[in-house]
């Protein structure tokens, strides 16, 4: 019993959400008392989490690890979901879907995000998945009364089970192959002259590719985003993406470290596939959920660029472009939680016109946010990015960064585009005044941190390159 | 050695042509039907390898469970089905070019099929007549693949808030019958006396 | 050996053949000796019945596929039990607790479903 302190976390939070939905179903109008409750919950369970750093061990007979990459992606995944309740503020009440249940489905979809980065065989990362995905699923279609949100919620429960059925169909082959779920075991029985191991493989970086939405598995993702309430649409694009890139991480490189050669050629398709039709296609965008949805599309090809060095640095640069990718979206997501006119919550980018005169502190923050998202320096996704370029020229892979710098040359005109309608355009009525303490909160420490990155870049540095040396 | 061949044949036979009855009966609840005869050909298959409890649960869960799942489903979702099947023929060249690449996937992988010398083959399985595959199951299931167990619990705990949060709708202004609030109720809460007098009356407040 | 387990299945496969025979036996002998004289009128309405209006299949109650989805739950629940009942001897006390945790979340959700309501029909 040796093994229970080491997964406390996640003991913690399997307690805390089921005590949780108790006294939410007892109680009667719970939902910001366990509101609160959770946002303290989620970040009580960080110095758990942390308490295990430099802690790098196996469990559940090597089926579970626990080590400075899992307990980092951890920490970002608490983050993340600790700030998708901050700073949704009075939205969902506004919107009377004021359920507790939305608090224990985002605890529940935490706890198999962190199954996911930790797992160390396919039978748990499916679990772990299925874990996530399914509350996600019934998150998205949580407003009832709103036909949008229960075509999305469908929508991304087809395409999700398909995508598992294919996720499953490659564990089945490289099963069959290699005789174990376990990573260890695959890396140790894999044999590159199998084709039907290399089959696996791609149906299980197909999988996991609709998870992480990058292309040319993302058609959900526009329609989901859109159609989703706003604050589940945030969560969906900060911690699923997380530990969805966590597992690409484990499973790449503990599982088929060996078959570098094979896997490369599909991340560099896909990475270089996301960052131009995540550029591209959120052009002619007009609502700003979908323009969210195609700048995340692309964010993960970024990241996933950093895979396909298959280097150490190229994984601690897409570590860190994963932190700086959740602080941005944060940030971006808390401003458009900003932008409701009579109780309606503007989609419209044209909207946002005249909202420097209206709302000065609002702009500037949405403005610092949207060219950290294009990536002008000296803000933090300048930084998130050249950690990308750099460890893909320091591979040679000269192609892929040209095609990198294009497409964010591309993607920095519909962000540009955004702050001229802020400041150039005509202008439109007063937003409503909603902003409460949590929105405020989120807002500025994300737009400082984002601001100030520069001064200090070398603590994310070393942290994430303290976490990519689990895969030496 | 022949009878085993014999049934195997005859099980894979009916669990194939009942599940190209499914996708092309034109009554869906008759296709729901042939998912059942499909699924109980399945577990026979599954009893016939040797894994018992895979081919019970099979039975338990998928007919017992989904069927009547499908049939609700059939029946709730009142979609027109001929207007379904118009654009067959537009599809046809697209799903046949789907399950052509399929097939040829499916051929390459048992072209290919190399086992590691320490594998075994499936009409080798040794079946210890002491530990039954239920046991064997759950000798491993509940103590070295707790986290797994646990993590099942917890789907199905999500799957269950799911349901009641995505289909269950309180309605407002029911009358309900509360049997602890009837029998606790005293002849003082129902009954009031008054003394009346003469040409005052008496006024009640309700 | 597998043949060896097999051969307990035997029966049941006689039973199975036995009873598919029968089945068609029937159908074939009345299809052989029954008189047959199709007429449409046969099928129509009776007298002063009316033609359906309408498909007889018509919209369900979501309250009939909630109930289903949560005897599926339960049903599964009960699926984790078998092996569990059958291998606690070997198991020990960290294979019972583990079923007695398994357990407790489900009767969480129980409880909440319960309380919530899901439970009654009107």
């Amino acid at each position: 019993m040796i093994e229970l302190q080491n997964i406390f976390p996640e003991i913690f939070l399997t307690l805390s959400l089921l005590l949780l939905l108790i006294a939410g179903v007892f109680l009667k109008n719970s939902f910001s008392l366990i509101k609160k409750i959770t946002i303290i919950l989620l970040l009580i369970c960080i110095p758990l989490v942390y308490v295990n750093y430099d802690n790098q061990i196996l469990i559940f007979n090597n089926n579970y690890s626990i080590n400075n990459f899992s307990n980092l992606l951890k920490i970002i995944i608490l983050i993340s979901s600790a700030f998708s309740l901050i700073f949704t503020g009075q939205y969902l009440k506004r919107l009377k879907i004021e359920k507790f249940e939305y608090m224990i489905l985002i605890l529940c979809s935490t706890l198999g995000m962190f199954v996911m980065v930790s797992t160390n065989n396919l039978i748990g990362l499916y679990l772990g998945i299925e874990l996530q995905s399914l509350s996600l699923y019934v998150l998205s279609s949580i407003d009832r009364n709103s036909l949008k949100s229960s075509e999305s919620g469908v929508k991304y429960f087809v395409l999700g089970a398909l995508s598992s059925g294919l996720f499953l169909y490659g564990c089945s082959l490289i099963y069959g192959f290699t005789g174990s779920t376990n990573y260890l075991i695959i890396n140790e029985n894999f044999t590159v002259e199998n084709i039907g191991l290399i089959f696996g493989l791609v149906f299980v970086i197909v999988g996991l590719a609709f998870k992480v939405s990058a292309v040319p598995f993302h058609m959900w993702t526009p329609d989901v985003y859109e159609g989703s309430p706003t604050a589940v649409t945030a969560f969906f694009a900060l911690a699923p993406k997380v530990a969805g890139m966590g597992a690409f991480i484990q499973i790449l490189f503990v599982a088929f470290g060996g078959a570098f050669a094979e896997w490369k050629t599909i991340i560099i398709f896909i990475s270089v596939a996301s960052m131009i039709l995540g550029s591209v296609a959120a052009i002619g965008q007009t609502n700003i959920k979908r323009l969210m949805a195609y700048s995340s599309i692309g964010h993960m090809g970024y990241g996933l660029a950093g895979l396909a060095t298959g280097s150490l640095s190229g994984i601690s640069a897409t570590l860190s472009y994963i932190f700086i990718y959740v602080v941005m979206n944060i940030a971006a997501f808390t401003s458009i939680l900003f932008f409701s006119r009579d109780k309606k919550y503007c989609e419209d980018i044209r909207d946002l016109g005249g909202l420097s005169k209206n709302h000065p502190v609002v702009a500037v923050c949405f403005c610092i946010i949207l060219f950290s998202l294009a990536g002008i320096p000296p803000l933090a996704g300048f930084f998130a990015k050249f950690y990308i370029f750099k460890s893909v020229i320091e591979s040679e892979m000269y192609i892929l960064a040209v095609i990198g710098l294009l497409s964010s040359v591309i993607s920095a005109f519909y962000y540009l585009r955004i702050i001229k309608i802020m400041y150039f355009d005509t202008e439109q009525e007063k937003f409503d005044d909603i902003s409460g303490l949590g929105m405020k909160f989120s807002l500025f420490s994300s737009s400082f941190l984002i601001l100030f990155y520069f001064i200090n870049p070398s603590f994310l540095v070393n942290i994430t390159e303290i976490a990519s040396k689990v895969f030496n | 050695m022949l009878a085993h061949a014999l049934v195997f044949y005859l099980f894979s036979f009916i669990a194939i042509s009942s599940s190209l009855a499914v996708i092309s009966s034109k009554n869906t609840v008759h296709a729901v039907f042939f998912l059942i005869l499909d699924f109980v050909s399945i577990s026979c298959l599954f009893i016939m390898m040797g894994a018992e409890y895979l081919g019970m649960l099979t039975l338990i869960v998928y007919v017992g469970a989904v069927a009547v799942l499908f049939l609700f489903v059939v029946m709730m979702l009142n979609v027109n089905f001929k207007d379904l099947r118009t654009g067959f023929l537009s599809y046809l060249p697209f799903g046949l070019l789907i399950g052509i690449v399929i097939i040829i996937e499916l051929g390459m992988m048992i072209g290919t099929w190399k086992y590691k010398d320490s594998f075994i083959k499936t009409s080798e399985i040794q079946i210890s007549s002491k530990v039954s595959n239920t046991e064997a199951l759950g000798n491993v299931l509940y103590t070295d693949f707790i986290h797994y167990f646990q993590i099942s619990g917890i789907i199905l705990l999500v799957a269950m808030i799911g349901a009641i949060l995505l289909t269950f709708r309180q309605k407002e202004n029911l009358k309900r019958q509360d049997i602890t609030k009837q029998v606790s109720r005293e002849r003082d809460d129902g009954v009031l006396l008054e003394e009346v007098e003469s040409f005052k009356g008496v006024k009640l407040n309700d | 050996m597998l043949f060896d387990f097999l051969r307990d299945y035997a029966t049941i496969l006689i039973f199975l053949f036995i009873s598919i025979g029968l089945g068609f036996a029937f159908i074939i002998v009345n299809f052989l000796f029954s008189p047959s004289n199709p007429d449409p009128e046969k099928l129509s309405a009776y007298e002063c019945g009316f033609e359906a209006f309408d498909d007889a299949r018509m919209k369900f109650d979501v309250r009939f596929y909630l109930v289903a989805i949560l005897f599926i739950i339960f049903d599964l629940e009960v699926a984790f039990l078998f092996p569990w009942a059958v291998s606690l001897g070997n198991i020990g006390l960290l294979g019972f607790w583990s079923m007695m945790f398994f357990l407790f979340i489900l009767t969480v959700g129980f409880i909440y479903e319960w309380k919530k309501g899901a439970l009654d029909w009107e």
